[in-house]
Protein backbone atom coordinates (compact mmCIF):
# COMPACT_ATOMS: atom_id res chain seq x y z
CA UNK A 1 0.00 0.00 0.00
CA UNK A 2 2.74 2.21 1.17
CA UNK A 3 5.14 1.52 -2.04
CA UNK A 4 1.89 2.40 -4.49
CA UNK A 5 1.13 5.62 -2.81
CA UNK A 6 4.67 6.48 -2.66
CA UNK A 7 4.83 5.47 -6.65
CA UNK A 8 1.66 7.75 -6.92
CA UNK A 9 3.04 10.84 -5.25
CA UNK A 10 6.48 10.81 -7.24
CA UNK A 11 4.86 10.06 -10.80
CA UNK A 12 2.62 13.01 -10.21
CA UNK A 13 5.08 15.26 -8.61
CA UNK A 14 7.64 14.59 -11.59
CA UNK A 15 4.68 14.53 -14.69
CA UNK A 16 3.45 18.31 -13.13
CA UNK A 17 7.20 19.97 -11.78
CA UNK A 18 8.12 19.25 -15.65
CA UNK A 19 5.30 20.45 -17.02
CA UNK A 20 5.31 23.68 -14.88
CA UNK A 21 9.03 23.90 -16.36
CA UNK A 22 8.62 23.24 -19.59
CA UNK A 23 5.09 25.56 -19.52
CA UNK A 24 7.67 28.49 -18.42
CA UNK A 25 9.99 28.09 -21.24
CA UNK A 26 7.23 28.32 -23.70
CA UNK A 27 5.73 31.52 -22.19
CA UNK A 28 9.44 32.58 -22.05
CA UNK A 29 9.98 32.03 -25.62
CA UNK A 30 6.81 33.64 -26.45
CA UNK A 31 4.96 30.55 -27.37
CA UNK A 32 7.69 28.91 -30.34
CA UNK A 33 5.63 26.15 -31.12
CA UNK A 34 8.48 23.92 -31.38
CA UNK A 35 8.56 24.31 -27.58
CA UNK A 36 5.16 23.06 -26.98
CA UNK A 37 5.27 21.67 -23.27
CA UNK A 38 3.87 18.26 -24.94
CA UNK A 39 7.30 17.84 -26.57
CA UNK A 40 9.76 19.31 -24.22
CA UNK A 41 8.01 17.34 -20.90
CA UNK A 42 7.78 14.18 -22.51
CA UNK A 43 11.81 14.25 -23.49
CA UNK A 44 12.09 15.33 -20.23
CA UNK A 45 10.79 12.78 -18.65
CA UNK A 46 11.59 9.93 -20.85
CA UNK A 47 14.71 11.17 -19.52
CA UNK A 48 14.37 11.58 -16.18
CA UNK A 49 12.21 8.26 -15.12
CA UNK A 50 15.03 5.60 -14.88
CA UNK A 51 17.08 7.82 -12.38
CA UNK A 52 13.74 7.84 -10.73
CA UNK A 53 13.66 3.75 -10.65
CA UNK A 54 10.31 4.10 -12.35
CA UNK A 55 9.70 1.68 -15.12
CA UNK A 56 6.63 1.67 -17.47
CA UNK A 57 4.45 0.06 -15.57
CA UNK A 58 5.02 1.87 -12.07
CA UNK A 59 4.79 4.93 -14.26
CA UNK A 60 1.78 4.19 -15.88
CA UNK A 61 -0.10 2.89 -12.52
CA UNK A 62 1.26 6.17 -10.43
CA UNK A 63 -0.42 8.36 -13.49
CA UNK A 64 -3.83 7.26 -13.13
CA UNK A 65 -5.23 10.21 -11.77
CA UNK A 66 -4.19 12.44 -14.96
CA UNK A 67 -6.40 10.11 -17.40
CA UNK A 68 -9.37 10.56 -14.82
CA UNK A 69 -9.00 14.67 -15.53
CA UNK A 70 -8.41 13.72 -19.13
CA UNK A 71 -12.13 12.67 -18.36
CA UNK A 72 -13.24 15.71 -16.75
CA UNK A 73 -11.18 17.55 -19.00
CA UNK A 74 -13.66 15.86 -22.13
CA UNK A 75 -16.78 16.65 -19.60
CA UNK A 76 -15.64 20.28 -19.45
CA UNK A 77 -16.02 20.76 -23.39
CA UNK A 78 -19.63 21.06 -21.94
CA UNK A 79 -18.43 24.77 -21.02
CA UNK A 80 -17.43 26.56 -24.74
CA UNK A 81 -19.92 24.40 -26.29
CA UNK A 82 -22.54 26.53 -24.34
CA UNK A 83 -21.14 29.39 -24.24
CA UNK A 84 -20.80 29.26 -28.23
CA UNK A 85 -24.57 27.75 -28.68
CA UNK A 86 -25.79 30.66 -30.43
CA UNK A 87 -23.04 30.30 -32.59
CA UNK A 88 -23.11 27.16 -33.39
CA UNK A 89 -27.36 26.44 -33.89
CA UNK A 90 -26.53 29.51 -36.47
CA UNK A 91 -23.48 27.67 -38.58
CA UNK A 92 -25.12 24.20 -38.07
CA UNK A 93 -25.43 23.45 -41.76
CA UNK A 94 -21.68 24.15 -41.67
CA UNK A 95 -20.91 22.50 -39.33
CA UNK A 96 -22.65 19.53 -40.71
CA UNK A 97 -20.70 20.16 -44.16
CA UNK A 98 -17.29 19.89 -42.39
CA UNK A 99 -17.70 16.84 -40.57
CA UNK A 100 -19.05 14.37 -42.65
CA UNK A 101 -16.45 15.34 -45.21
CA UNK A 102 -13.84 15.29 -43.15
CA UNK A 103 -15.00 12.42 -41.52
CA UNK A 104 -15.33 10.46 -44.52
CA UNK A 105 -11.67 11.89 -46.13
CA UNK A 106 -10.59 10.53 -42.74
CA UNK A 107 -12.01 7.23 -42.38
CA UNK A 108 -11.93 6.40 -46.13
CA UNK A 109 -8.13 7.38 -46.63
CA UNK A 110 -6.80 5.69 -43.61
CA UNK A 111 -8.61 2.03 -44.49
CA UNK A 112 -7.35 2.77 -47.97
CA UNK A 113 -3.83 3.63 -47.35
CA UNK A 114 -3.86 0.61 -44.62
CA UNK A 115 -4.96 -2.15 -47.39
CA UNK A 116 -2.08 -0.64 -49.57
CA UNK A 117 0.43 -0.94 -47.34
CA UNK A 118 -0.60 -4.62 -45.99
CA UNK A 119 -1.95 -3.94 -42.40
CA UNK A 120 -3.98 -6.46 -41.23
CA UNK A 121 -7.16 -7.04 -38.64
CA UNK A 122 -5.84 -6.29 -35.49
CA UNK A 123 -4.01 -2.79 -37.07
CA UNK A 124 -7.10 -1.58 -39.36
CA UNK A 125 -9.18 -1.99 -36.06
CA UNK A 126 -7.07 0.19 -33.96
CA UNK A 127 -6.78 2.40 -36.76
CA UNK A 128 -10.54 2.91 -37.98
CA UNK A 129 -11.30 4.78 -34.63
CA UNK A 130 -8.09 7.20 -34.89
CA UNK A 131 -10.12 10.20 -35.46
CA UNK A 132 -12.13 9.93 -31.97
CA UNK A 133 -10.57 11.70 -28.91
CA UNK A 134 -8.12 9.00 -27.01
CA UNK A 135 -10.80 7.38 -24.20
CA UNK A 136 -13.83 6.99 -27.08
CA UNK A 137 -10.82 5.54 -29.37
CA UNK A 138 -9.62 3.17 -27.19
CA UNK A 139 -13.61 1.97 -25.57
CA UNK A 140 -14.21 2.08 -29.66
CA UNK A 141 -11.40 -0.10 -30.97
CA UNK A 142 -11.38 -2.75 -28.17
CA UNK A 143 -15.00 -3.77 -29.02
CA UNK A 144 -13.64 -3.88 -32.95
CA UNK A 145 -10.88 -5.90 -32.18
CA UNK A 146 -8.22 -3.65 -31.99
CA UNK A 147 -5.26 -3.12 -29.27
CA UNK A 148 -4.96 -0.60 -26.41
CA UNK A 149 -1.06 0.42 -27.79
CA UNK A 150 -1.87 0.47 -31.18
CA UNK A 151 -4.76 3.09 -30.67
CA UNK A 152 -2.98 4.86 -28.66
CA UNK A 153 0.03 5.20 -30.82
CA UNK A 154 -2.47 6.08 -34.04
CA UNK A 155 -4.23 8.41 -32.18
CA UNK A 156 -1.40 10.56 -30.43
CA UNK A 157 0.97 10.42 -33.91
CA UNK A 158 -2.26 11.47 -35.31
CA UNK A 159 -2.86 14.06 -32.90
CA UNK A 160 0.46 15.39 -32.90
CA UNK A 161 1.11 15.62 -36.74
CA UNK A 162 -1.85 17.62 -36.97
CA UNK A 163 -1.14 19.40 -34.02
CA UNK A 164 2.33 20.52 -36.07
CA UNK A 165 1.56 20.84 -39.93
CA UNK A 166 -2.46 21.74 -39.31
CA UNK A 167 -1.69 25.21 -38.78
CA UNK A 168 0.74 25.47 -41.71
CA UNK A 169 -1.48 23.58 -44.19
CA UNK A 170 -4.54 25.62 -43.84
CA UNK A 171 -2.66 29.18 -44.07
CA UNK A 172 -0.60 27.25 -47.22
CA UNK A 173 -3.92 26.06 -48.72
CA UNK A 174 -5.65 29.90 -47.92
CA UNK A 175 -8.17 28.81 -45.79
CA UNK A 176 -9.20 31.47 -43.85
CA UNK A 177 -12.58 30.89 -42.73
CA UNK A 178 -12.98 30.47 -38.99
CA UNK A 179 -15.27 27.65 -38.77
CA UNK A 180 -12.97 25.89 -40.92
CA UNK A 181 -10.30 26.48 -39.33
CA UNK A 182 -11.60 25.11 -35.81
CA UNK A 183 -13.30 22.44 -37.07
CA UNK A 184 -10.29 21.05 -39.38
CA UNK A 185 -8.05 21.04 -36.13
CA UNK A 186 -10.66 19.59 -34.19
CA UNK A 187 -11.50 16.51 -36.18
CA UNK A 188 -7.87 16.22 -36.67
CA UNK A 189 -5.95 16.80 -33.92
CA UNK A 190 -9.04 16.46 -30.89
CA UNK A 191 -8.20 17.89 -27.88
CA UNK A 192 -5.24 18.97 -28.50
CA UNK A 193 -6.57 20.76 -31.81
CA UNK A 194 -9.14 22.29 -29.98
CA UNK A 195 -7.24 23.48 -27.87
CA UNK A 196 -5.09 24.99 -30.52
CA UNK A 197 -7.60 26.87 -32.17
CA UNK A 198 -8.68 29.06 -29.14
CA UNK A 199 -4.80 30.27 -29.55
CA UNK A 200 -6.51 31.74 -32.93
CA UNK A 201 -9.96 32.88 -31.05
CA UNK A 202 -13.10 32.33 -28.95
CA UNK A 203 -14.79 31.38 -32.79
CA UNK A 204 -12.17 29.11 -33.84
CA UNK A 205 -11.77 27.28 -30.51
CA UNK A 206 -15.45 26.70 -30.10
CA UNK A 207 -15.36 25.00 -33.42
CA UNK A 208 -12.91 22.58 -32.76
CA UNK A 209 -14.18 21.72 -29.66
CA UNK A 210 -17.40 21.24 -31.34
CA UNK A 211 -15.40 19.00 -34.41
CA UNK A 212 -14.04 16.88 -31.79
CA UNK A 213 -16.97 16.13 -29.72
CA UNK A 214 -18.98 14.95 -33.02
CA UNK A 215 -16.79 13.30 -34.40
CA UNK A 216 -16.07 11.35 -31.10
CA UNK A 217 -19.46 10.92 -30.85
CA UNK A 218 -20.05 9.74 -34.70
CA UNK A 219 -17.05 6.99 -34.18
CA UNK A 220 -18.79 5.48 -31.38
CA UNK A 221 -21.92 5.56 -32.98
CA UNK A 222 -21.32 4.27 -36.40
CA UNK A 223 -18.74 1.67 -36.24
CA UNK A 224 -20.19 -0.54 -33.73
CA UNK A 225 -23.29 0.19 -35.64
CA UNK A 226 -21.65 -0.63 -39.29
CA UNK A 227 -19.91 -3.95 -37.16
CA UNK A 228 -23.57 -5.05 -36.01
CA UNK A 229 -24.83 -4.61 -40.06
CA UNK A 230 -21.36 -6.37 -41.20
CA UNK A 231 -22.61 -9.17 -38.44
CA UNK A 232 -25.87 -9.92 -39.90
CA UNK A 233 -25.34 -10.18 -43.71
CA UNK B 1 -8.96 27.48 -4.30
CA UNK B 2 -12.06 25.69 -2.03
CA UNK B 3 -14.60 27.35 -4.71
CA UNK B 4 -12.92 25.69 -7.67
CA UNK B 5 -12.54 22.44 -5.99
CA UNK B 6 -16.67 22.63 -5.46
CA UNK B 7 -16.85 23.59 -8.96
CA UNK B 8 -15.00 20.48 -9.58
CA UNK B 9 -16.83 18.16 -7.86
CA UNK B 10 -19.60 19.33 -10.15
CA UNK B 11 -18.27 18.49 -12.97
CA UNK B 12 -17.23 15.03 -11.38
CA UNK B 13 -21.03 14.35 -10.72
CA UNK B 14 -21.29 14.90 -14.03
CA UNK B 15 -18.73 11.77 -14.91
CA UNK B 16 -19.83 9.64 -12.89
CA UNK B 17 -23.24 10.13 -14.08
CA UNK B 18 -22.15 9.45 -17.18
CA UNK B 19 -20.32 6.69 -16.18
CA UNK B 20 -23.64 4.88 -14.60
CA UNK B 21 -25.77 5.55 -17.41
CA UNK B 22 -23.26 4.16 -20.11
CA UNK B 23 -22.56 1.05 -18.33
CA UNK B 24 -26.14 0.01 -17.43
CA UNK B 25 -27.40 0.56 -20.70
CA UNK B 26 -24.37 -0.88 -22.16
CA UNK B 27 -23.87 2.28 -24.63
CA UNK B 28 -21.05 2.06 -26.94
CA UNK B 29 -20.12 6.02 -25.72
CA UNK B 30 -17.94 6.25 -23.22
CA UNK B 31 -18.97 8.09 -20.01
CA UNK B 32 -16.88 11.11 -20.32
CA UNK B 33 -19.11 12.03 -23.96
CA UNK B 34 -22.33 11.17 -21.64
CA UNK B 35 -21.27 13.55 -19.02
CA UNK B 36 -20.26 16.33 -21.46
CA UNK B 37 -23.89 16.02 -23.18
CA UNK B 38 -25.52 15.96 -19.49
CA UNK B 39 -23.46 18.85 -18.29
CA UNK B 40 -24.33 20.91 -21.28
CA UNK B 41 -28.24 19.78 -20.70
CA UNK B 42 -28.04 21.03 -17.95
CA UNK B 43 -26.17 23.95 -18.66
CA UNK B 44 -29.07 25.18 -21.61
CA UNK B 45 -32.13 24.20 -19.50
CA UNK B 46 -30.87 26.30 -16.67
CA UNK B 47 -30.52 23.72 -14.02
CA UNK B 48 -26.68 24.39 -14.19
CA UNK B 49 -25.48 27.99 -13.90
CA UNK B 50 -22.34 28.42 -15.84
CA UNK B 51 -20.71 29.94 -12.93
CA UNK B 52 -21.63 27.16 -10.79
CA UNK B 53 -18.41 25.21 -13.30
CA UNK B 54 -16.77 27.66 -15.61
CA UNK B 55 -13.80 27.58 -13.10
CA UNK B 56 -13.05 24.41 -12.48
CA UNK B 57 -13.84 23.67 -16.74
CA UNK B 58 -11.68 26.33 -17.67
CA UNK B 59 -8.46 25.31 -15.62
CA UNK B 60 -8.81 21.66 -16.54
CA UNK B 61 -9.63 22.91 -20.51
CA UNK B 62 -6.36 25.42 -20.29
CA UNK B 63 -4.18 22.72 -18.97
CA UNK B 64 -5.01 19.92 -21.31
CA UNK B 65 -1.52 19.50 -22.32
CA UNK B 66 -0.45 18.08 -19.04
CA UNK B 67 -2.79 15.16 -18.99
CA UNK B 68 -1.79 14.17 -22.45
CA UNK B 69 2.13 13.35 -21.50
CA UNK B 70 1.71 10.34 -19.49
CA UNK B 71 -0.11 8.57 -22.37
CA UNK B 72 2.62 10.32 -24.59
CA UNK B 73 5.23 9.02 -21.94
CA UNK B 74 3.85 5.67 -21.52
CA UNK B 75 3.95 5.06 -25.61
CA UNK B 76 7.75 5.81 -26.19
CA UNK B 77 8.40 3.25 -22.91
CA UNK B 78 5.82 0.84 -24.71
CA UNK B 79 7.61 0.94 -27.80
CA UNK B 80 8.49 -2.99 -27.54
CA UNK B 81 5.14 -3.78 -27.69
CA UNK B 82 3.90 -2.32 -31.11
CA UNK B 83 4.71 -4.90 -33.79
CA UNK B 84 4.20 -2.41 -36.31
CA UNK B 85 6.63 -0.86 -39.40
CA UNK B 86 6.85 2.62 -38.51
CA UNK B 87 7.59 4.56 -41.25
CA UNK B 88 4.56 2.59 -42.52
CA UNK B 89 2.46 3.79 -39.57
CA UNK B 90 3.97 7.56 -40.42
CA UNK B 91 3.31 7.11 -43.91
CA UNK B 92 -0.77 6.11 -43.32
CA UNK B 93 -1.32 8.21 -40.53
CA UNK B 94 -0.01 11.63 -42.02
CA UNK B 95 -1.85 11.03 -45.44
CA UNK B 96 -4.89 10.28 -43.64
CA UNK B 97 -4.63 12.84 -41.39
CA UNK B 98 -4.05 15.76 -44.35
CA UNK B 99 -6.91 14.66 -46.23
CA UNK B 100 -9.15 15.11 -43.20
CA UNK B 101 -7.68 18.76 -42.66
CA UNK B 102 -7.81 19.58 -46.40
CA UNK B 103 -11.54 17.43 -46.83
CA UNK B 104 -13.16 19.76 -43.85
CA UNK B 105 -10.91 23.07 -44.60
CA UNK B 106 -12.10 23.04 -48.36
CA UNK B 107 -15.56 21.78 -47.86
CA UNK B 108 -16.55 24.65 -45.06
CA UNK B 109 -15.11 27.10 -47.44
CA UNK B 110 -16.42 25.79 -50.45
CA UNK B 111 -19.85 26.26 -48.69
CA UNK B 112 -18.94 29.45 -47.36
CA UNK B 113 -18.42 30.48 -51.11
CA UNK B 114 -21.98 29.05 -52.79
CA UNK B 115 -23.54 30.94 -49.83
CA UNK B 116 -21.81 34.47 -50.28
CA UNK B 117 -22.71 34.10 -53.99
CA UNK B 118 -26.40 32.87 -53.38
CA UNK B 119 -26.76 35.71 -51.54
CA UNK B 120 -25.58 38.37 -53.74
Amino acid sequence: MSITFGNTLLSIAATTSTYLFGLRIYRKSNHKPWLNPLYTVTLLLFLLLPFLHMDVKSYEKGSKIFSLLLQTGIVSLAIPIYKQFPLIKKNIKKITVGIVSGGMAGAVSSVAFAFLMGFKGEAVASLLPKTATLPVALSVSGSLGGTAPLTILFVLISALFSLIVGPHVLDGCNIRSKTARGLAMGISAQALGANRSFQWGEEEGAMGSVGMTTTAILVSVIIPMGMLLIAYL
Amino acid sequence: MLRIIGQFMIVLTALAAGNILSSIFHLPLPGSMLGMFLLLLGLLAGMVKLSWVEGAADSNLRHMTLLFIPPVVGLFLNWGAVHIQLWKVLLVLSLSSLCILLGTGYSVELYEKRKRRRNE
